[in-house]
């Protein structure tokens, strides 16, 4: 019996190996928040990929669009998480952006040790490049979660269907839903507790000094670091943690001696006072591309002035 | 904690409540195993702890089924020396619901473990008080929702061990029933995934008993490669066994 279990887990393996790469992506689910993180963070040290670009940060910076800041960029963020999390993958995986935009809101959270362990374990590091089945990408229960999601949500389509009006989805995002203002008010209300008190002044210091360390080391390597405050919901902005955390960033990293994204709140709505609405995440999208390419006409520039004068 | 489960429909809502149920017995019943493999690898046979509780048609049952070391536990050393149901109906009721109330007590000191207690204490004195009095047919309908009330009923309780705080439990329960916000059906398809082994392990167990046994028993081995299979495809990191707290 123990034989037969093991043979037939070890067939249904290798079969699973050579046909998961071919498994219709339309029927896939990544499950939670979490379980996308560990996605972000394979699909960057497994892929080849031609990003110059790299967003770090945490779910703020996930809501960026990834249509509109287009193939050369990759969100190396993660929900709940910290910028330094993205540094330190960037370390051990040896790649080397042009450009790495640090989110600074969320500093405080430590390094995601239990992700870096996954994701650069002595035998599952290797075993993933070879096999990708073992990846996040490749676990057969996101095709089942996506097949049952797309089969619940056709059945429930079916069922209200007198009620349901004009062509299939396209598969183009559904418009975003108004903001309910009674749950708006409620969820400003927590983030309001959450960020009222500034931070231990000992815990903050800590923090800047590590991501300093890290934006040291990889400016040594010629990559270009941009400080970024995600748009908060002003009332927000303005309370004691985040401008605490402002303050101690600006005096680490003066302006006048490192690159800030030019960001004001007030120009940004978000949904619960710290994530940004679907139309607004599109506008800083923009600006930050707009950025880029304006960075990038700077060093032109400079390099044809320096051939010039020679 | 904000319950951000506020901002759920009811069908999520019953479903999570459905996938931690699943999560609750899977973890407890598999360490148990766990535990029950190692030991016979060493040549020790220990009793089973677990007996598909969830498939049990009374709340005595579910407590024959269930967790069997520490409902043994009780049985012996608190509801027997209190008398057991020697002292006349009254007493047979009161003990029932002290063993339970001090059995939640055991998972801990907190209101929730000691309601969770009195729950179940509740159930089994009027189970007790009804199969005096009430006399329900044997068939295959009464069977099926039987078992489907007990378990509806024990899923619900497992919501006090759950969330920390009673107000949440609370808030939860009248989310449950009273939310019109809209369901995201991705919620209730990674947990009907997930839940898909347990339900796949207590379905092997009602084929096995059918009168085709054998013919299933030949094939039990495709069954355990696949989910051997499963267990190294889907593997993430360890995650504490939600019982090492009690």
């Amino acid at each position: 019996m123990i034989r037969n279990s093991l043979l037939v887990a070890l067939a249904l393996l290798v079969i699973y190996q050579l046909v998961q790469p071919r498994l219709p992506h339309r029927f896939y689910l990544v499950q939670g928040q979490r379980r996308e993180g560990f996605l972000t963070a394979q699909n960057f040290v497994y892929r080849s990929h031609q990003e110059t670009n790299l967003l770090l940060g945490s779910s703020m910076t996930m809501m960026l669009s990834q249509s509109i800041l287009g193939p050369g960029f990759y969100k190396l963020s993660f929900g709940g998480g910290t910028p330094l999390t993205g540094l330190e993958i960037i370390r051990r995986s040896g790649v080397k952006p042009a450009v790495v935009f640090i989110e600074i809101n969320n500093i405080l959270a430590n390094q995601d040790e239990e992700l870096l362990k996954d994701l650069f374990g002595p035998v599952a590091f290797p075993l993933r490049r070879g096999l990708s089945s073992l990846r996040e990408e490749g676990r057969p229960s996101n095709y089942l979660a996506g097949a049952l999601e797309a089969t619940v949500r056709k059945m429930c389509r079916w069922c209200s269907r007198p009620r349901a009006a004009g062509p299939a989805p396209t598969g183009a995002p559904a418009p975003e839903k108004p903001l309910d203002p009674k749950q708006f008010e409620q969820l400003l209300r927590i983030q309001n507790e959450a960020q009222e008190h500034a931070p231990p002044p000992e815990l903050l210091h800590s923090q800047v000094n590590r991501l300093a360390e890290q934006v040291d080391a990889v400016s040594r390597q010629g990559v270009a670091c941009v400080f970024v405050e995600m748009p908060n919901h002003p009332a927000i902005a303005r309370l004691a943690r985040p401008t605490a955390i402002r303050t101690a960033m600006e005096e680490r990293f003066a302006r006048t001696k490192y690159r800030w994204f030019p960001s004001e709140p007030s120009q940004y709505a978000t949904r619960d006072g710290i994530h940004l609405t679907r139309v607004d995440a599109d506008r800083f999208s923009k600006a930050i591309v707009d950025y880029v390419n304006e960075m990038n006409r700077e060093v032109t520039a400079t390099a044809t002035v320096t051939k010039h004068s020679r | 904690m904000h319950p951000y489960f506020l901002y759920d429909s009811s069908l999520t809502l019953a479903v999570l409540l459905f996938g931690y149920s699943m999560q609750i017995f899977a973890d407890f019943a598999g360490y148990s195993l766990i535990a029950i493999g190692l030991a016979h690898l060493f040549g020790y046979k220990l009793p089973i702890n677990f007996n598909f509780p969830y498939l049990a048609r009374s709340f005595s049952e579910f407590w024959q089924r269930w967790h069997i070391s520490l409902s043994t536990w009780l049985r012996e050393y608190l509801y027997i020396p209190l008398g057991g149901n020697r002292r006349g109906e009254l007493r047979t009721y009161l003990n029932l619901f002290v063993v339970m109330f001090l059995g939640g007590l055991w998972h801990g000191a907190a209101w929730s473990y000691a309601v969770w207690g009195t729950f179940h204490g509740t159930a089994l004195a009027v189970e007790r008080w009804c199969k005096d009095r009430i006399t329900i047919p044997t068939n295959r309908v009464t069977t099926v929702l039987q078992v489907l009330a007990v378990f509806s009923f024990v899923t619900l309780a497992w919501l006090l061990f759950k969330l920390p705080k009673f107000e949440h439990v609370i808030a939860y329960l009248r989310a449950l029933f009273t939310s019109r916000a809209e369901t995201r059906y991705v919620i209730p398809a990674s947990i009907l995934t997930f839940s898909a082994p347990v339900v796949l392990y207590y379905a092997w167990h009602v084929l096995k008993q059918q009168r085709e046994a054998q013919l299933w028993q030949r094939y039990e081995f495709l069954l355990f490669g696949a989910l051997l299979a499963g267990i190294v495809l889907n593997s993430g990191l360890p995650g504490k066994f939600i019982y090492f707290q009690f």
